[in-house]
């Protein structure tokens, strides 16, 4: 029986000491000399029996647990960084993030060693290797126990900040987290002085109740601006902006013709204040850039890189930039164009030439549909 | 000698304080097993002992058995359903169990058969 139950060896030493003495006594009271003396030595060699017994079936409950326990640790962590791995990572993030109290900000980094393929080419994965340990361990000194620390893959981390105050003190965080990284230096054979840096995009989570893909989404998109603006930096975006209507006053207008945009901004210019873009990349960065200010986006379907459906399609697909109202200006009279924008997610569509009054009055109504009436 | 003592007491602390929800689920798995099998196994000797020994006779001490593996059969039914139950519940009911249950042996042993060595305590 004492080795069915799992009990502390000392556990089992007291319980069955004290049965014994029970046993001893009773016996001992009740039973003939002759009987008492065969039972005491029964019960003597039974104890220490069981004890014996007891004791080898811990230890082999004790081994089994520190294989499971290693077992486990295989399973979450990633063994080059000693950081977590991607899916203990991303469950650890998707719990906090269902269970967090509404009032807590948090903050999602994703950071990208820039560059890093460049030295697996060149210098070979094992320096490689050596550039990821260095980056789990100034993760794992930087943020607190709490927080939660994971390689997403290849050269991509992810840490979910918990409790960060405001947006000022995440971009400090991750402009130390950049320095600190640069610094390192690597012993290496080479004349070559390797020094490295990373970029992150971070996304502050205010009261709103977003899930992991969304936020990594919104993280994802600040980094690959933060890549695209010259790596080595960071950009921290604000899900605050998501609700944030008021305030907003400018109108990006993505067109490839510059006498279009340029009408298109005279007609504007005077109730707000305009960005232009003349391509669909350039409309991205901007997106980007002014993301909290952005009232409507005026896109022209045809243009070059990206063109309109891809900016479309772009921005109906993350939640940062999903509300902003979006008005296709197009030269295209064809109607299947025009029901294939709408499908996407465009509020209207204006067909150029581009008449003053048309413009002026498709734009209030968008806004006013949007909510969004200045 | 003394490095093993203390690497055991570590091993065994960090056992008991890593795996705390294994062990309180197999100990309430155990209690419960060991219900449904003493009542199995109690029964049938009182069916088959008699036609053994048939000066043998069913006193208070074999019957308090029932009561006593019936109530912790149910008390393990009952926190097996309760989710996370914590080890500092569970190990008292088991400890408590195995006591009740040695005691009921002592008392077969000792006051139900006086004249004769312990049947179960050897």
């Amino acid at each position: 029986m004492p080795v069915l139950f799992i009990f502390d060896f000392w556990i089992y030493i007291f319980l069955n000491s004290l049965v014994e003495v029970v046993f001893l006594l009773s016996t001992w009271s009740v039973k003939a000399v002759e009987i008492c003396k065969t039972d005491t030595f029964n019960a003597i060699f039974g104890f220490m029996l069981s004890l014996a017994v007891s004791w080898m079936v811990l230890q082999i409950r004790i081994k089994e647990g520190q294989v499971k326990t290693k077992l486990m640790k295989m399973g979450t962590v990633d063994y080059l960084t000693g950081i977590l791995n991607k899916t203990a990572c991303e469950q650890g993030i998707t719990e906090y993030l269902e269970t967090r109290e509404q009032q807590d900000n948090c903050a999602l980094l994703v950071l990208d060693i820039d560059n890093f393929k460049n030295v697996n080419d060149r210098i070979g994965h094992k320096f490689g290797d050596i550039v990821l340990n260095r980056m789990g361990s100034l993760l794992q000194h930087t943020f607190r126990t709490g927080d939660i620390i994971g390689r997403f893959g290849g050269d991509e981390f992810l840490v979910l900040l918990k409790n960060v105050k405001d947006a000022e003190m995440l971009e400090n965080r991750c402009n130390h987290i950049i320095e600190e990284f640069k610094s390192i230096k690597y012993e290496q054979n080479t004349e070559v002085d390797w020094k490295f840096s990373c970029s992150i995009g971070a996304v502050l989570l205010g009261e709103e109740r977003l899930d992991f893909p969304q936020l990594f989404q919104m993280a994802d998109d600040a980094l690959y601006e933060a890549k695209s603006f010259g790596k080595g930096r960071c950009v921290v975006h604000s899900t605050k902006a998501l609700e944030r209507n008021a305030g907003r006053n400018m109108i990006l207008i993505a067109e490839d013709s510059e006498v279009n945009r340029v009408a298109l901004v005279s007609i504007l210019a005077d109730q707000f204040e305009i960005a232009e873009a003349a391509d669909g990349n350039s409309t991205l960065s901007l997106l980007s850039q002014y993301n909290d200010q952005i009232a409507m986006v005026l896109l022209d379907l045809y243009m070059p890189g990206l063109n309109g459906y891809g900016v479309l399609n772009y921005m109906k697909s993350r939640t940062a930039y999903r509300s902003i109202p979006v008005i296709i200006v197009t030269a295209d009279t064809d109607r299947a164009s025009e029901e294939e924008a709408l499908r996407q997610g465009a509020v209207d569509v204006i067909i150029k030439p581009i008449d003053p009054a048309v413009v002026r009055l498709r734009v209030k109504n968008a806004l006013k549909y949007a909510g969004r009436e200045l | 000698m003394f490095e093993q003592i203390i690497s055991y007491n570590e091993n065994r602390r960090s056992y008991f304080k890593n795996h705390q929800s294994y062990i309180s689920e197999t100990n309430l798995s155990v209690l419960k097993q060991s219900m449904v099998f003493l009542l199995i196994l109690v029964l049938f000797f009182i069916m088959i002992t008699p036609t053994i020994f048939p000066t043998w006779k069913m006193t208070i001490y074999y019957l308090v058995l029932f009561p006593t593996v019936i109530c912790y059969g149910v008390l393990a039914i009952f926190l097996r359903k309760c989710h996370n139950v914590q080890l500092k519940f569970v190990q008292p009911i088991c400890l408590s169990f195995y006591f009740v249950f040695m005691l009921e042996l002592i008392g077969i042993d000792v006051w139900a058969n006086p004249k004769t060595s312990a049947p179960f305590f050897r």
